[in-house]
């Protein structure tokens, strides 16, 4: 606090005190702001870039075998024809032990299916087979057959792709080759045929026809499935069992399919298979839209400071080409003294792309994406008056630059730099969420670009700062980090289109280190795709 | 005043909004008040205009923190204080001058001599102080920062901060004493 009058009438005198900043005060202010605000999009682009890599790594590596393994698996009718066929001869006749239609189909069946898709079906099944008579001697089979598995090694059966009761046929058929059959005939008509078989053609077929014997095994150690009761359907059962024969996955047997076996005995032989759900693996095509805005960046990797591009920069002195000396430059002298033209700021400016894509999938949520784009991205600057003069000189970097006219002194006027690219997008999308609805996309992916022409200026501190196009200033190729998310709509009908966010950052400098400072270029925007309808 | 206060808070959101005319709208309104500010703290204009530049960049970054109870240019001053302080602590031409030694208790002068002299002029002189003595005495008498508080800003005991005031002033008066006089000896000679 002032404590006394003298005290008082500085504070007074110096409230008062006001000065005037000089221009570039502001000016600066206004270009650190600016900066900042592009640091932030900086971030939220790298932060974005960085969860949607992660997110498609993490999906990448820790996605389930469930394509996998429904891509190994058979229609369901004809496996279980084969199952049930293994134990009938053609003609009619019950093979013999060791027959080898029998034993292939007994050794080499194996159905892949959930178990809680089978559940419904073995409800309808079961209901259907209380009506057999020879339920209980299955009921003992199966016990006979409960030991047996931990004895057969030949047939192994995977615990979480194989149902319960394809597991006994599997079990029952291998019992079958050790203990050896004794047969009995049964009329076909006190099973219904269609059911035992899983509802195949083949089975209706035999239940119509009702000239189709089934055998049923008899005695101990005889598994008794659905598969002893089916129809014999001639020299056909062979065929069919050499047709599955490759299906065989072999994996360990498991205790719980053993105490499977118990839980589920009436369902035995009663194979029911939806058939699995595969990825579409048909290519859609779409044509890409975008459009937006585009700036270069100096920095897109945050690292590193300004202070090496300073001397890009330095409008009042010039390195001494082939010395570590600088000497001042010359720059243009009007009415009010010299003109210093520093590097204009670089304003955002419109930039849109148009393509056709296809896109592969490859899995349920997961697609590659490529085809050709063509990428026109601009950004503008201030630039002095147009001297139509031939310039040849050393550049900063004692690079040596060919110029046909150049802009000088006050920057008065706007350019609109543009950039015309082809390029390639190489693309991963990945459905963030389930169902068909309205499915939200995550793209990311790289883009390999070629520019095939551009008018922009370089800057160099030439003379107190001149602007000139130099086409070898700038870099063909470049190649690109593009990241951003899509909402699929129209998913039911025939036309699709999606919309969403995206934003691209180049990975290779724009303009070569000899002529210019580092840019590299940004572009943020709204990408469209319309996906051709296709042909049914 | 209860309108300008509700444009002055209408300008603080456009700000913050980052609406490029608003923030340019607010350095025109306190740019020149707090140049004179920045420049008591330092040695040239350009140091306080580099001051200025940073202590603006820091309002516009730092503008969610402001409360709309106390006054805008207030709050502003304060940055413009501190960002002069770090700004001397930073440079090494101010760290050495800024070094204050442990000094027994100067007496006040209880002299009051009436100021007449320009703000500008006055400042100058402010200026000529040893940088020590030049930033205490801009602290305490014009902020109007307790010794207590300048020592904990400056890292010093408040009796140093006393000592330093006291001889700060003491100088300041004789100068100013001088410049009066030097001043009616030049009127005399031009009569």
């Amino acid at each position: 606090m002032p404590e006394s009058e003298f005290d008082k009438q500085i504070q007074r005198e110096l409230e008062g005190l006001r000065l005037r900043p000089s221009a570039t005060v502001w000016e600066n202010v206004e270009k650190e702001l600016r900066q900042k605000k592009r640091r932030r999009i900086i971030i939220a682009f790298w932060l974005i870039a960085g969860i949607a890599l992660l997110g498609s790594t993490t999906y990448f590596l820790t996605r389930k075998d469930d394509q996998i393994l429904a891509e190994t698996s058979v229609p369901a009718g004809k496996t279980n024809g084969s199952a049930e066929q293994s134990t009938t001869a053609a003609g009619g006749q019950t093979p013999a032990p060791g027959d080898g239609a029998g034993e292939k189909a007994s050794s080499t069946t194996e159905l892949i299916q959930s178990p809680a898709r089978d559940t419904e079906s073995n409800k309808n099944v079961r209901s259907k087979n209380e009506n057999l008579t020879e339920n209980t001697r299955v009921n003992r089979n199966i016990s006979t057959a409960k030991d047996e598995i931990n004895k057969n090694s030949a047939v192994r059966v995977k615990p979480s792709a194989v149902s319960q009761q394809d597991e006994l046929s599997v079990t029952a058929a291998a019992t079958n080759k050790k203990a050896g059959f004794r047969k009995r005939q049964t009329s076909a008509e006190s099973i219904d045929p269609a059911i035992a078989t899983g509802k195949t053609k083949r089975a209706a077929k035999a239940s119509e026809n009702n000239t189709v014997v089934s055998q049923r095994q008899e005695g101990e150690g005889t598994a008794i499935n659905s598969s002893a009761d089916t129809v014999a359907k001639g020299k056909d059962t062979q065929e069919d069992i050499t047709e599955t024969t490759p299906v065989v996955t072999a994996a360990p047997p498991s205790k719980d399919s053993t105490a499977d076996l118990v839980k589920d005995e009436h369902s035995v032989g009663v194979p029911v298979n939806t058939p699995p759900k595969k990825a579409d693996k048909k290519i859609k095509w779409s044509l890409d839209l975008a459009v937006g805005g585009s700036g270069p960046v100096s920095r897109p990797f945050l690292v590193g400071d300004n202070h090496a591009d300073m001397a890009y920069d330095n409008v009042q002195y010039m390195p001494v080409q082939g010395g570590g000396l600088w000497q001042p430059v010359t720059p243009p002298v009007n009415a009010f003294g010299p003109v210093y033209s520093p590097r204009s700021d670089i304003k955002p400016g419109l930039s849109y792309r148009a393509g056709v894509l296809f896109e592969l999938p490859l899995s349920k949520r997961v697609a590659f994406t490529s085809g050709l784009q063509y990428q026109y991205q601009s950004n503008n600057i201030r630039i002095g008056s147009y001297v139509n003069t031939q310039l040849i000189f050393n550049n900063f970097a004692s690079q040596q630059v060919r110029a046909n006219g150049v802009y000088q002194g006050v920057q008065m006027k706007t350019f609109t730099n543009r950039y015309h690219y082809v390029q390639i997008p190489l693309l991963f999308n990945w459905q963030l969420n389930k169902g068909n609805k309205m499915p939200v996309i995550l793209n990311t992916g790289f883009s390999a670009g070629y520019l095939v022409s551009t008018n922009a200026l370089t800057y160099d501190t030439l003379q107190g700062g001149t602007y000139y196009h130099d086409r070898n200033a700038f870099k063909r190729f470049q190649f690109s980090f593009t990241t951003g998310v899509s909402f699929r709509f129209g998913n039911h009908r025939s036309m699709q289109w999606s919309i969403g966010p995206e934003a691209s950052m180049g990975l290779r400098k724009m303009v070569k280190t000899e002529y210019d400072t580092r840019q590299y270029p940004l572009y943020i925007g709204v990408q469209g795709r319309i996906y051709l309808p296709r042909n049914k | 005043m209860a309108t300008e206060q509700m444009e002055q808070q209408k300008l603080v959101r456009d700000c913050l909004k980052g609406k490029p005319q608003a923030q340019r709208q607010l350095y025109e309104m306190y740019a020149e008040t707090m140049l004179g500010v920045c420049y008591r703290y330092t040695r040239s204009m350009r140091d306080a205009e580099d001051v200025l530049q940073e202590a603006f960049v820091k309002v516009f970054h730092h503008l969610d923190q402001y409360k709309q109870e106390g006054e805008l240019g207030a709050w502003i001053r304060r940055i413009m204080v501190n960002t002069a302080l770090n700004f001397l602590k930073r440079h090494r031409k101010y760290q050495e001058e800024m070094y204050f030694t442990e000094e027994y208790l100067h007496p006040v002068s209880q002299d009051d001599p009436v100021v007449r002299i320009q703000a500008k002029e006055l400042a100058d002189l402010i200026r000529q102080l040893p940088q020590g003595y030049q930033v205490i005495f801009n602290l305490h008498a014009v902020e109007g920062f307790s010794h207590v508080e300048i020592g904990e800003m400056l890292g010093i005991s408040d009796g140093t901060s006393r000592s330093q005031y006291a001889r700060a002033r003491n100088l300041l008066i004789t100068w100013l004493k001088k410049h009066s006089s030097d001043q009616k000896k030049t009127s005399y000679a031009g009569k």
